[in-house]
């Protein structure tokens, strides 16, 4: 657990400095996730990026999700790692200070209420560290401050504990007085509030290829490297993408190649949209290499939901139906089997892709099992002898897409097993309509056999027509 | 290395046929692990896979069944009302179709990556599979611990070397002979007899020619249960 800091030490701030200052606000809209109150500053004349996060706002929260400061400092890390950043991180009770241990340390956490004790441990070089969000005017003033003391002989923060503010104020003024508040470590006087971060910039990411590329493998590279600062950015935001837009313009021709990617249910698994992309890549032919290219991100806020309490089967749900989702970007048909009322055999179901219309087996039981019929609207329906044993009625286990017209030298190495059929369907005459498009022969008879073949295959097969002449087709396989 | 206490038994998922439950070690298809299902179309293998099913679907497990694809010479796809009557929950039974026999390792690893499923079956078809294909659907099957079975009409050689169970399907007379060709810890290659259970009524006859007119009544009734 993490220790509670003391009222006198409400204040708790996370500092990390980052090489790469150039994104400071995509970072911080990563560090989202962990704060809502974050500043950022770049320092003047180098391209370092500090980042300033509040956490006294959040203390429940951080203990609920993380346990303790080490693991969410570990937590910022690893997010930090995973869009290539890498940073000198610390905890303090004041801005000023965590900067100064993260200069200094590199990582480090100071416990609530001890920030002064380990400030009193560092050099007096860490003097102009102590900056926070607000850096300081004349940097070099401060330098000369920390020269004078180390000329007296003085070599730590806390070796100059002795002299007081006023001490401070008659030799240096101001400065010097800024100088002692920030060395006390308790931010009382010398306060640095960390205002809410408001998101507003347009997910969108540009990438110029210094080498243009034709390799998919390359390009998918670029491509995920981007759109992990993307999701990550979302993530921080709380959103989800609704569509992503994949724009890869060539070169020479400047030529583009557009990619829109919408999964029927908005996610944020970057898995999922680098598959679709690496799919639709395939199909495509890159008239010369990428020179450059952008990412948009339609994004849908996401749904609030309280963490821990969702159950497996609600996460199971939402994996089946990006799954089914996957698959069907990529012209396959996923799903549960949904029973339907049809005459022809290869009709009496379907894929369902919603996954939660799927007809139980009880229904369908109950279906087929009603005593004499139903009344509805139009009258009476009866139920047929032949319908209330169809439940029973031998059906192969596999069943080919499209009947298959047997030859004659097929069918005389059959052997049929009844020498009648064991079915008969016939469909379409009565309403006077057609039977299924892409059947053999529309709204006729067939007789069905079960017949074995030399090699001992058990095969479904049915004549077609109303008389002994009529066509032999195979249906299905009792597999 | 482990105490005697953390010592694992391999697992499977039972078939319900209790000749193979009996002898494979495990009790059924290894799960995480590959089983081959090597016959022509008619002589059993998706009877074996959905009576498998029907016992998982019964225990709220889900499985999933990737048909042969479009462009297959012969496309077979799983008749979805001959599972329910073989007892399969159709509301845990997840088919997939697709139409090109190159997305179908591509999709039959996604199913294992989605880590939903028990028990993944996949008709092959006469398919040739590479090696380097086998061993990351085998890869996948392990991380999710499902029971992958692949029914095979070709020659599959490369799954062959990896698959833990291999059976192959024949056919006699009145019954159908199923050789363990392998599986772990046990004698192969091995026989089991496992009665036609289709279509009893077929065995109760003398087959006859196509142009035979003799009268047959068929027995609709029993089909469904389990003759070992």
């Amino acid at each position: 657990m993490m220790p509670r800091p003391s009222n006198q030490a409400l204040a708790r701030t996370l500092a990390l400095m980052i090489e790469d200052g150039s994104q400071t606000r995509a970072i911080s809209e990563v560090l989202l996730r962990f704060s809502p109150r974050i500043s950022s500053r770049v320092v003047e004349g180098e391209s370092k990026g500090w980042f300033f996060l509040d956490l006294s706002s959040n203390v429940s929260w951080i203990e609920r999700t993380f346990g303790d400061e080490v693991r969410l400092v570990e937590a910022v890390l690893k997010t930090l790692g995973s869009i290539g950043h890498q940073a000198r991180i610390a905890i303090a009770d004041t801005p000023q200070a965590a900067q100064a241990f993260a200069v200094q340390h590199g990582y480090w956490i100071s416990s609530p209420g001890r920030t002064r004790e380990d400030l009193d441990r560092l050099p007096l070089g860490a003097m102009r560290h102590l900056e926070g969000l607000i850096a300081w005017t004349h940097p070099s003033r401060v330098d000369a401050i920390a020269n004078f003391f180390a000329l007296l002989g003085f070599q730590t923060l806390g070796d100059i504990g002795s002299f007081n503010e006023s001490a401070f104020h008659e030799r240096w003024g101001a400065l010097g007085e800024k100088v002692y508040l920030r060395l006390q470590g308790n931010g009382t006087q010398d306060r640095q509030p960390i205002a809410p971060f408001v998101a507003t910039d347009a997910l969108k990411a540009f990438v110029h290829l210094d080498y243009p590329v034709s390799v998919v493998s390359l390009l998918l590279h670029e491509v995920e490297v981007a759109m992990k600062t993307l999701f990550a950015r979302l993530e921080g935001r709380r959103l989800v993408v609704r569509r992503m837009r994949v724009c890869l313009r060539c070169e020479y021709s400047n030529h583009e190649h557009v990619f829109t990617i919408e999964p029927s249910s908005p996610t944020r698994e970057i898995r999922f949209f680098r598959l679709l992309l690496e799919n639709r890549l395939d199909r495509v032919e890159l008239l010369n290499p990428i020179k450059d290219l952008e990412i948009e991100i339609d994004p849908l806020p996401e749904n609030e939901r309280q963490e821990g309490f969702e159950d497996q089967a609600t996460l199971d749900q939402t994996k089946l139906s990006l799954l089914t989702s996957l698959l069907a970007q990529e012209g396959s048909t996923a799903g549960f089997a949904t029973v339907q009322d049809d005459v022809w055999p290869e009709n009496t179901w379907f894929v369902n892709p919603e996954a939660s219309r799927a007809t139980s087996l009880q229904n369908y039981r109950a279906e087929a099992s009603g005593p004499y019929g139903d009344f509805d609207e139009t009258g009476f329906a009866p139920k047929f002898e032949y319908a209330a044993a169809l439940g029973k009625a031998p059906r192969p286990a596999l069943l080919l897409r499209r009947p298959r017209l047997l030859e004659a030298r097929e069918i005389s190495q059959l052997r049929f097993y009844p020498g009648r059929p064991v079915e008969r369907i016939e469909h379409g005459w009565w309403e006077g309509r057609a039977g299924p498009p892409g059947s053999p022969s529309p709204g006729r008879r067939r007789d069905y056999f079960i017949a074995r073949d030399l090699h001992g295959r058990n095969l479904w097969i049915y004549r077609e027509g109303e008389n002994q002449s009529g066509r032999f087709f195979l249906h299905g396989a009792f597999d | 290395m482990v105490d005697a206490e953390n010592l694992k038994s391999s697992r499977g998922v039972q078939t319900g046929w209790s000749a193979l439950d009996s002898f494979v070690e495990g009790g059924g298809f290894p799960c995480g692990k590959i089983s081959l299902l090597e016959c022509r179309e008619g002589l059993g293998a998706s009877t074996l896979w959905l009576e498998t099913a029907a016992l998982l679907t019964q225990a709220k497990h889900r499985v999933a069944w990737l048909n042969s694809a479009s462009d297959d010479r012969e496309p077979y796809q799983l008749h979805a009302t001959t599972a329910l009557q073989r007892r399969v929950d159709l509301q845990k039974l997840y088919l997939v179709e697709t139409p090109s026999q190159s997305k179908r390792l591509w999709i039959l690893q996604e199913l294992l990556a989605s880590q939903l499923f028990s028990l993944v079956g996949c008709d092959l078809g006469e398919a040739h599979i590479p090696l380097r294909e086998c061993r990351s659907i085998l890869t996948q099957a392990r991380r999710s611990g499902a029971a992958v079975v692949l029914l095979s009409r070709g020659d599959p050689f490369a799954i062959r070397s990896l698959a833990s169970l291999v059976l192959k399907f024949s056919s006699e007379k009145e019954a159908h002979g199923i050789e363990v060709i392998r599986a772990s810890h046990r004698p192969v290659p091995q026989t089991l007899q496992r009665r036609d259970r289709h279509v009893d009524f077929i065995t109760r006859t003398e087959p006859h020619s196509s142009h035979d007119a003799e009268t047959f009544e068929p027995s609709l009734s029993s089909n469904s249960g389990i003759n070992d």
